[in-house]
């Protein structure tokens, strides 16, 4: 529903006949190592790394993966607690680095990143307090013609701190293998169809699933109707966005969140909404990540590519390069609609 | 001032001058009393007509019972010494043997009565004067020395007005228009006064013919932006940008209503029909008290009253437009109106196909005018003006890809009820009632994917309008030539409603919010002061704003003070200095830099404050023999709480919060203008240059450092030439030249963060509106603005015929070619902003440039008769 950029794009397109391509201008400067991670309590370090592009003549948005780097999670004086490892998988659109150290709330981590011929990177983040939430009951319903799935619940941040919320809900796709055992060999159904249409009325097969879940998710869409959420600096309260977003200083929030309902159960006649689970994330973040999503959510929205909008700037905490750090203590919620 | 007069103490002590006299009637003129004293008292009068008006009226106060007091009466004030010498009395002129007297009236064109503006009133010989309101009032003291004054005005013949005047009434004074081999001259007369300096620019409407046209569309607000320091945004665009600026700080007033939106056509066009427009004013700075409400400048607009003495008309026709003017008497000598069309025929020359692959668009305007002379000294006028642009996109346009149907509307209507009134010789008073509403309608049909086969149907219709009452009155004191009083106030009552959306859909669980609405009250005073001392060489003109605006959860109020002081070297050249504090009560929140009707007016809440501007400016004028003008400006400007969003309104939607998406910060503009203006002789021309910077700086934008303002343009260039072959054959040429404007290019781009975490997806229309897909990048911006478009400069070369000058129907064939060298000028530049891609798909990233116009004739007709 942003009719000002459609606005614009009209014009465009009504000037489509007009148009001319400009080369970029020599850029300057230094790529950077670009970092993302979400250092959440209670589970491993995961770091995604790579390379930002220099905007000169030629640039494409084509981005290389980082398999060089020399990724360190340090304590907060410094001092290293393990180096992250890269397990590749072919999946990746950034490198990512791995650790094996369960993260502690209420402390805060360094993470150090190096990658040969560039600036290298440090970053730290204080990982929140516990966040309690009470989920006080669900709903299907419809906001604006939409089918939503409501959810009514209370957060409960850590007294006397500013709790910094996000909201927001994936879908995670899921592979479901299917097997028969026949005569003590296991085959899968889908490689093998023709065997187990001729065999699986008989006695003695046996039928199994296997699930796998994938490194690939569906973005649902969020919603909220509280006007003291910050999405309110956003756009309207009648809008979708990534993550809704509260700043909360001691007391209990209490609000409902809306998530899309359409791509909760996969329809195998529509590929609209994988096969998987949904996931529903109440996060309590560091103002640093939290700063970086209010952007970003702006970004997305409008990246000021063009000369009628002016272009908004992403907050970021990685010092030496791009991305963000951001510490997290979250409570996840997962929901199976689909068969699996 | 040389009033002396004796003093009635020493009068009584006379015996002649103390002898019983008791007029028979307590009013008529100088003679008929100097005749009733000698015949009734047998005393002989001596007197010389050279310096004493005889036919002027006066009224005694029926008090006087002697000669002396009588006497006294009659030549208060006007510097006549009464004394009596061997039985006779004689009246003597003071010791600086000048005396003066006032001569007041209205200028007005001849042959239709319409009220002159700006016409200069002077005496030849000491070239002190004063120039004709916006009324065509002027008041004047003269000396008895004078034996004529000069009547000038830049598009009439000069008449040179005997004096004394015939009799003591309002001397009116009636100018014929100027012939056409005469040009047009800006500026220019003896008789400048304080109102006439570097910072204000007065056009004739005639003006706006002299020079070629985008489409031969002759416009108000382009033809302004020949002078320094008022550019626009985007090539050929009726946004008006005054001293590094936003476009919602020029206050418009179109008869003195004021005008919210000013452009047609996504701001190509203005609104402002120059067939119905008499007179344009611009004030860049030293701005009079009286004004109010804007930072950055005034347009002060004065429609045609229309012929008191016979109906004429007009009408033009090109391949895009038409437009009609007829006006004329209702009752000769006492009621005149004037009533102009104006239509876009895009929509009814180019068929159905047209329409179909482009979208139907149409624009028009009407302006009306009705002017009653009540009497002599009062004036009624009403205007009206109503403006209306329509614009339908379908989505299945073969042309345009779009997923939605689009339906434009906006539109103003003004309404202004005007009483003028002559209280006495040097006061000048006038009251208007005014109306202006602004009205913009956006709808959208839209069908959004629910699923591969479910969608929903979305039927939307946003609305956004202003609305205003408001009543004002100025008077005009003039106590005498070097010494001027200017006072009055004004209340409005604003209605702001600034989006208000509705939805066929159910609204299901969503909270369902009334559209916000403001009402709120604005009061405004002034008081000016305008003083020469030094025999006029020096000029200072201090004045005093105040303004408030009450509405319910706040209270502001504002105190402007304003100060020019003009030091004259000598007749031809001046330094001028200037001091304006300004306030601005309501905003305009927008985005794109074009002229959008979308872009919402708010007023100043609770949470935020009036935006308030300081500006400072010197200033130094020479003319040579009226032919040439030279002027240098330099200006410095602070702006503080001026407004701007962070992020992209949704304009249409009332759960928008639009007082959390504004945020304040200041504004620095700065620059110096250069203008050199040939105004006589077959050869006309403007050189203007003006050399500029404007930042910004907000606290949370670009890291709270300052930035160059989205309208910051270092170099603007314009060069208007006009030659007059012969009376009827004129050809003209223009060249503009305005620096690039600032754009935020990344300098760098990195992963997106949902592409890096394998996170997809855009359900519910989310990303980009012209595509479903979205980029895998991140723009990085090490600073705002730093990057700048290609130059905006193109050549129009122009001609004018005119055939029939001598018969009752004439004809008038305009013609000419906009950017003759078929310049391609950034209208929008787009770094891979409208591309088609996949998520997933590496192709190379551009810049894409897209113009408006390349080279473009234009022809018009004009039938007059």
């Amino acid at each position: 529903m942003m009719r000002l950029i459609k606005y614009t794009a009209i014009i465009a397109l009504l000037l489509a006949g007009c148009e001319t391509e400009l080369p970029v201008p020599p850029g300057n400067g230094q790529p950077r190592v670009v970092v993302y991670s979400e250092l959440t309590a209670g589970e491993m370090p995961q770091l995604r790394i790579g390379k930002s592009k220099l905007v000169t003549t030629g640039v494409d948005n084509g981005f290389e993966l980082v398999p060089n780097a020399n990724v360190q999670l340090l304590n907060q004086d410094g001092t290293l607690i393990e180096t992250l490892s890269n397990v590749p998988d072919p999946g990746d659109r950034m490198s990512v680095y791995s650790g094996k150290t369960k993260l502690q709330s209420l402390k805060t981590y360094r993470v150090k990143v190096e990658v040969p011929d560039m600036k290298p990177v440090t970053a730290s983040a204080g990982i929140p307090g516990n966040c309690r939430v009470e989920l006080t009951d669900t709903l299907r319903t419809t906001l604006n013609g939409r089918p939503v799935l409501r959810f009514n619940l209370t957060v409960f941040g850590q007294p006397g701190v500013r709790t910094y919320i996000v909201m927001e809900a994936l879908k995670q796709s899921a592979l479901v293998d299917s097997f028969f055992t026949y005569n003590g060999v296991r085959y899968n159904i889908a490689a093998n169809e023709d065997l187990y249409e001729s065999v699986k009325g008989q006695p003695g097969v046996v039928i199994s699933k296997d699930t796998t879940f994938l490194n690939d998710y569906l973005r649902i869409p969020c919603y909220t109707q509280d006007e003291n959420a910050d999405n309110n600096q956003i756009g309207g309260l009648n809008e979708n966005y990534n993550s809704i977003l509260f700043n909360q200083q001691g007391k209990p929030l209490t609000t409902n969140l809306y998530i899309n309902a359409t791509a909760l159960s996969s329809n195998q006649i529509e590929a609209i909404a994988p096969k998987g689970r949904v996931l529903v994330y109440i996060k309590s973040v560091t103002k640093e990540y939290y700063d970086f999503l209010l952007t970003y959510e702006k970004v997305k929205r409008n990246p000021g590519l063009n000369s009628l909008i002016q272009a908004v700037q992403l907050r970021n905490n990685t010092v030496g390069g791009l991305g963000i750090v951001g510490g997290n203590n979250q409570v996840v919620y997962k929901l199976y609609y689909d068969d699996l | 001032m040389l009033l002396h007069w004796l003093p009635l103490s020493a009068q009584q002590a006379d015996s002649i001058l103390a002898r019983h006299f008791k007029p028979a009637r307590q009013q008529g003129t100088v003679l008929h009393y100097i005749q009733e004293i000698t015949q009734q008292t047998g005393i002989p009068v001596s007197y010389s007509s050279n310096f004493i008006h005889l036919n002027r009226k006066v009224q005694l106060t029926g008090t006087e019972t002697t000669t002396g007091e009588v006497l006294n009466t009659i030549f208060q004030g006007t510097g006549i010494e009464i004394a009596s010498v061997n039985g006779k009395i004689f009246l003597l002129r003071d010791i600086s043997g000048t005396q003066y007297y006032t001569i007041s009236g209205f200028v007005k064109e001849k042959n239709s009565d319409e009220a002159i503006i700006g016409a200069s009133i002077y005496d030849p010989v000491t070239r002190k004067g004063t120039i004709s309101n916006a009324y065509g009032f002027y008041t004047l003291q003269v000396p008895d020395t004078c034996s004529q004054i000069v009547f000038s005005h830049v598009a009439y013949e000069t008449v040179l007005q005997p004096l004394p005047p015939p009799d003591d009434g309002q001397l009116d004074i009636y100018m014929g228009v100027r012939h056409s081999l005469q040009p047009v001259v800006i500026n220019a007369s003896a008789g400048d006064t304080v109102l006439l300096h570097g910072g204000y620019i007065n056009m004739p409407v005639s003006y706006l013919n002299s020079y070629p046209a985008l489409l031969g569309e002759k416009d108000v607000l382009k033809s302004l932006q020949f002078y320094p320091g008022a550019g626009s945004s985007l090539e050929s665009s009726s946004n008006l940008l005054i001293r590094g600026g936003g476009a919602d700080q020029n206050l418009y007033l179109l008869d003195g209503v004021p005008i919210y939106h000013t452009g047609h056509l996504f701001g190509l066009f203005s609104i402002f029909n120059g067939d119905a427009v008499k007179d344009v004013s611009l004030y860049k700075d030293a701005f009079p008290a009286r004004y109010a409400g804007r930072l950055s400048s005034v347009v002060d607009i004065r429609t045609k009253d229309g012929d008191m003495k016979e109906w004429h008309g007009k009408a033009t026709v090109s391949p895009v437009s038409g437009s009609a003017l007829l006006e004329g008497p209702i009752i000769k000598d006492r009621t005149s109106m004037s009533l102009s069309l104006r239509r876009s025929l895009v929509d009814v020359l180019y068929g159905k196909n047209f329409l179909r692959d482009y979208g139907k668009y149409y624009l028009y305007d009407i302006n009306g005018k009705v002017n009653h002379i009540l009497n002599e000294k009062n004036r009624l006028y009403f205007s009206f003006y109503k403006g209306q642009d329509r614009m339908n996109i379908a989505s299945d346009n073969p042309v345009i890809l779009l997923f939605d149907d689009y339906n434009f509307a906006w539109s103003n209507v003004t309404a202004a009820l005007k009483w003028t009134s002559v209280v006495n010789p040097r006061l000048f008073t006038n009251t208007t009632l005014t109306y202006s509403r602004f009205h913009n309608t956006f709808s959208q049909n839209s069908l959004i994917p629910l699923s591969f086969s479910d969608s929903l149907f979305v039927k939307g219709v946003g609305v956004s309008r202003v609305r205003d009452i408001a009543i004002n009155n100025e008077t005009e004191y003039t106590l005498n030539n070097t010494h001027k009083l200017s006072f009055g106030g004004g209340y409005t009552y604003h209605n702001f409603a600034p989006t208000s959306y509705r939805t066929n859909i159910s609204a299901g669980e969503a909270v369902k919010r009334d559209a916000p609405k403001y009402y709120m009250s604005e009061i405004n005073l002034y008081a000016e002061d305008q003083i020469s001392l030094f025999d006029e060489h020096l000029i200072i003109r201090p004045g005093l704003h105040f303004g408030s605006l009450v509405q319910k959860g706040s209270v502001y109020t504002s105190t402007q003070p304003r100060m020019l002081i003009r030091w004259k070297f000598s007749r031809d050249q001046y330094l001028e200095a200037s001091y304006a504090a300004m306030a601005q009560f309501i905003h305009q929140l927008s985005t794109p830099v074009i002229n959008l009707p979308t872009d919402l007016w708010v007023p100043s809440t609770d949470v935020i404050k009036p935006e308030r501007s300081y500006s400072y400016s010197l200033a130094y004028e020479k003319k040579w023999q009226n032919d040439w003008r030279l002027s240098i400006d330099g200006y410095y400007k602070l702006l503080s709480d001026i407004v701007t969003t962070n992020t992209v309104l949704n304009i249409f939607d009332n759960s928008d919060l639009w007082e959390k998406k504004v945020i304040a910060g200041k504004g620095y503009n700065y620059g110096a203008e250069f203008l050199l203006e040939k105004t006589k002789g077959r050869f006309t021309g403007i050189f203007a240059y003006t050399l500029s910077w404007a930042w910004r700086q907000f606290d949370r934008v670009n890291g709270g450092r300052r930035y160059p303002y989205k309208e910051d343009r270092r170099h603007n260039l314009s060069m208007a030439l006009k030659y007059q072959l012969s009376p009827v054959w004129s050809v003209s040429a223009t060249w503009k030249f305005a620096s690039g404007a600032p754009f935020t290019m990344p300098q760098q781009i990195f992963p997106d963060l949902d592409w890096a975490k394998n996170i997809n997806g855009y359900l519910d229309e989310r990303y980009s509106p012209f595509s479903t897909y979205q980029v895998n990048y991140l723009p990085f911006f090490t600073g705002l603005n730093k990057y700048r478009l290609r130059p905006v400069h193109h050549l129009d070369l122009g001609t004018t015929v005119q055939l029939g000058t001598k018969t009752k129907f004439r004809h008038t064939i305009n013609a000419g070619v906009y950017n003759i060298y078929n310049r391609s000028n950034p209208f929008i530049v787009s770094f891979d902003q409208f591309s088609y891609f996949n998520f997933d798909a590496v192709y190379p990233l551009q810049l894409y440039q897209y113009s408006i116009f390349r080279t473009l004739p234009y022809l018009s007709y004009t039938f007059k008769f």
